[in-house]
């Protein structure tokens, strides 16, 4: 893939939000509608493309953790609020490819995790859990060795204790299985096509309603 | 001439030569002679020892190469730094197998990981595969064959084979289950897998005729895709039961990403299991009950389970420890309990489910309890009914009164009777009892007559939980019996 040998060549080994969820969409992964800019007028312009409200990341190869660097800014509103937002990111950020990422905000309040790992002796392997802040703190999570067939995702998605999440709850739509089931094979395949992918994040995972969106991802290479 | 697969020769040896072989007691020298003599074993034995004309009355030779017929299969129970010269004889006296008893080696000792590839490389360039090193032996109760270092006196023969990466511990197993009539009828060692792996050996039993389960105790996987390819075609027809032990290896590389970091060795395994159809088992000591009931028992159909209970207390702690491994136990419906009612039980002892036989005051009938387990098991209402609380404690002697002499009659026709209906009804019947049957005579006699006595309430949720994983339906109760 053009991205991997890119980044590859120029001796990095993380790609940004923005290429990874390249990969992930050329895999037919549902991701975020979203625009790269470096520039105002390139943010108005993707502003009215994207509609509010959004969110602005800072994005880079180099920036693993976001949030603890404070260069995200949810549910930007309008002109002006974009206007301030971006300009505090991007003083925030010293790298060298300053960009900001004027992303859809997608509402939901049910976050999974889905990642890939690379096994020893079992090859790539598929993760799923509950995701968002809790992931570290609940380690909710099955794994399969991919490839995945149809019924693994399925059931891996069944064994983490909070699998109830998924279902109809509190008002809240139940989740589309078969699409999410459809992303964890894919994630697999990714892992199996790719061998200089070492390892994938994509948390949160949203579900929107009953739709599963990948709102943040992070590919290692290795 | 059929051409007999690579792994048959560590359980049909024609011909079995012991290296080290010896008299002296504590020498596993002599455990594997010990064990070879304790079985009418059809072939031939060659001691080998640079010291001694025989080893427990057979002739012994000083060096491999005086053997005069072809050797098989050779035991080496010698010193590390003594392997690699004897390989050499083994090579010159064309053996097809060793099987190294050697510890040391591998990851233990300094350049042991190279010592022992060096001998793989060696041995497979001349035919010879290799088991081991550093493993306790291995036996074919079918065959006569036992080059392991327990006598076969306290070995069962069944149509479970095991295939383990630890050896000794099993030892204990097999020698405590045979007295509960458990057993494995083959057992295969493989230690430190310089050549053959346990991947080897699932394939190789998943094809014999002669097994019908697989127990494993693993704790590292080598060749991994090869596992999972062969675990997915096994497991279609013969069930496999796994321990996998050995610590969590966390992620120590620095991890990246979170799914790095999360992607603990532990949870990979419990993964791939599911993946390829392994029923895992959550204690060492639950793998061999659980390959029987597999075989021995009928379908668990669903989880549903009924309670027939001598102590009520017993009846609710075992329904907690059902509903833990998730499992239900229903209320039986009204017309199911009237039913109980007519056929004996009194009003004051609960039918709900649990049924309280023992607030029935009915000890001595054996119509009830058995019309108890035919109207529950004819119901539909439940997929498996659990009789617990039985027996009492004691060994009787000449002393003992008659009346209780009557009573423990009476008990254990109450109790074959329920056991039977397992095999009328074709839904699982387990017996539980507080006491094992060296601290009651109910038990231990209902033991000699092949009725299995579960002691532990947590065995027996866990056993029927593994029970309905393997045969199918389960309702997602938020409990994962992977995560116990």
């Amino acid at each position: 893939m053009k991205i991997i040998e890119k980044a590859f060549e120029e001796g990095r080994t993380t790609l940004s939000e923005y290429e990874s969820k390249q990969i992930l969409s050329s895999y037919g992964i549902p991701v975020t509608k979203e625009l790269l800019v470096n520039d105002l007028e390139g943010l108005m312009s993707a502003t009215r493309e994207i509609g509010y409200p959004l969110v602005l990341k800072g994005c880079s190869s180099e920036i693993a953790h976001k949030t603890e660097k404070g260069l995200i800014r949810i549910d930007v509103r309008n002109e002006e609020e974009a206007t301030s937002a971006f300009e505090d990111i991007l003083a925030k950020m010293d790298g060298e490819e300053n960009a900001v990422l004027v992303q859809e905000m997608v509402k939901g309040q049910r976050e999974l995790v889905i990642g890939l790992t690379r096994d020893p002796q079992f090859g790539p392997c598929v993760m799923f859990g509950l995701g968002g802040i809790f992931t570290e703190i609940l380690k909710d999570i099955s794994f399969r060795v991919a490839p995945l067939e149809k019924r693994d995702a399925l059931e891996m998605m069944q064994e983490i204790n909070g699998h109830k999440i998924l279902e109809a709850v509190r008002g809240m739509e139940a989740a589309d299985v078969d699409l999410l089931a459809d992303i964890l094979i894919k994630v697999g395949q990714i892992g199996l096509e790719n061998a200089k992918v070492k390892e994938i994040d994509i948390n949160p995972v949203v579900l929107s309603g009953s739709k599963p969106v990948a709102v943040d991802a992070l590919v290692v290479l290795g | 001439m059929e051409i007999k697969p690579y792994q048959d020769i560590f359980l049909n040896p024609e011909s079995v030569a012991v290296v080290g072989a010896t008299e002296r007691p504590g020498a596993w020298g002599s455990f594997i002679m010990g064990g070879l003599l304790s079985l009418n074993y059809p072939g031939k034995i060659y001691p080998v020892n640079r010291q001694a004309d025989q080893v427990f009355g057979i002739r012994a030779y000083k060096d491999l190469r005086d053997v005069e017929g072809p050797v098989d299969l050779v035991v080496l129970a010698i010193p590390e730094e003594s392997v690699e010269e004897i390989m050499e004889l083994c090579c010159q006296k064309e053996v097809k197998g060793i099987t190294i008893i050697t510890a040391g080696f591998g990851e233990t000792s300094e350049g042991g990981q190279k010592k022992q590839d060096a001998l793989a490389d060696f041995a497979r360039s001349n035919g010879i595969r290799l088991l081991g090193p550093n493993v306790s032996g291995t036996f074919n109760l079918h065959a006569g064959f036992n080059a392991s270092a327990t006598p076969a006196e306290n070995l069962l023969q069944t149509p479970i084979a095991a295939v383990c990466q630890g050896g000794y511990a099993f030892y204990d197993i097999l020698s405590s289950g045979w007295a509960k009539g458990l057993g494995v009828g083959k057992f295969i060692h493989t230690g430190n897998e310089c050549d053959l792996t346990v991947t080897d050996f699932l394939e190789y039993f998943g094809q014999d005729p002669e097994v019908k389960s697989i127990i494993m105790y693993i704790e590292a996987i080598r060749d991994g895709k090869r596992f999972m390819e062969v675990a997915r075609e096994v497991s279609i027809n013969k069930p496999i039961v796994v321990y996998k032990g050995g610590k969590t290896l966390g992620s120590a590389r620095a991890a990246r990403s979170h799914t790095g970091a999360l992607s603990g060795k532990k949870e990979i395994y419990q993964g791939l299991f599911h993946q390829t159809g392994i029923i895992t088992s959550p204690t060492m000591e639950l793998l061999l009950p659980v390959a029987h009931a597999l075989i021995e028992r009928p379908a668990m159909k669903g989880s549903r389970v009924a309670i027939i209970t001598m102590g009520g207390s017993w009846g609710v702690a075992l329904a907690d420890a059902l509903e833990e491994a998730g499992l239900s136990v229903p209320e039986l419906s009204p017309k199911l309990q009237e039913r109980l009612y007519s056929v004996g039980m009194p009003i004051r002892a609960s039918t709900r489910n649990p049924v309280d036989f023992g607030a029935s005051g009915l000890y001595l009938s054996v119509d009830t309890p058995l019309a108890l387990g035919s109207e529950i098991l004819g119901s539909g209402e439940v997929d498996a009914l659990v009789v617990h609380g039985i027996g009492r404690y004691g060994m009787h002697t000449a002393d003992t009164p008659d009346e209780w002499k009557i009573s423990l009659d009476i008990e254990k026709r109450q109790i074959q009777g329920l056991n039977d209906l397992q095999e009328k009804t074709g839904i699982p019947v387990l017996i539980g009892s507080h006491y094992s049957q060296w601290e009651s005579q109910t038990i231990c006699d209902l033991n000699k007559q092949g009725i299995r006595i579960y002691n532990s309430l947590y065995e027996l949720a866990q056993l029927l939980s593994l029970m309905v994983d393997y045969w199918g339906e389960r309702p997602s109760s938020g409990i994962r019996n992977s995560k116990v």
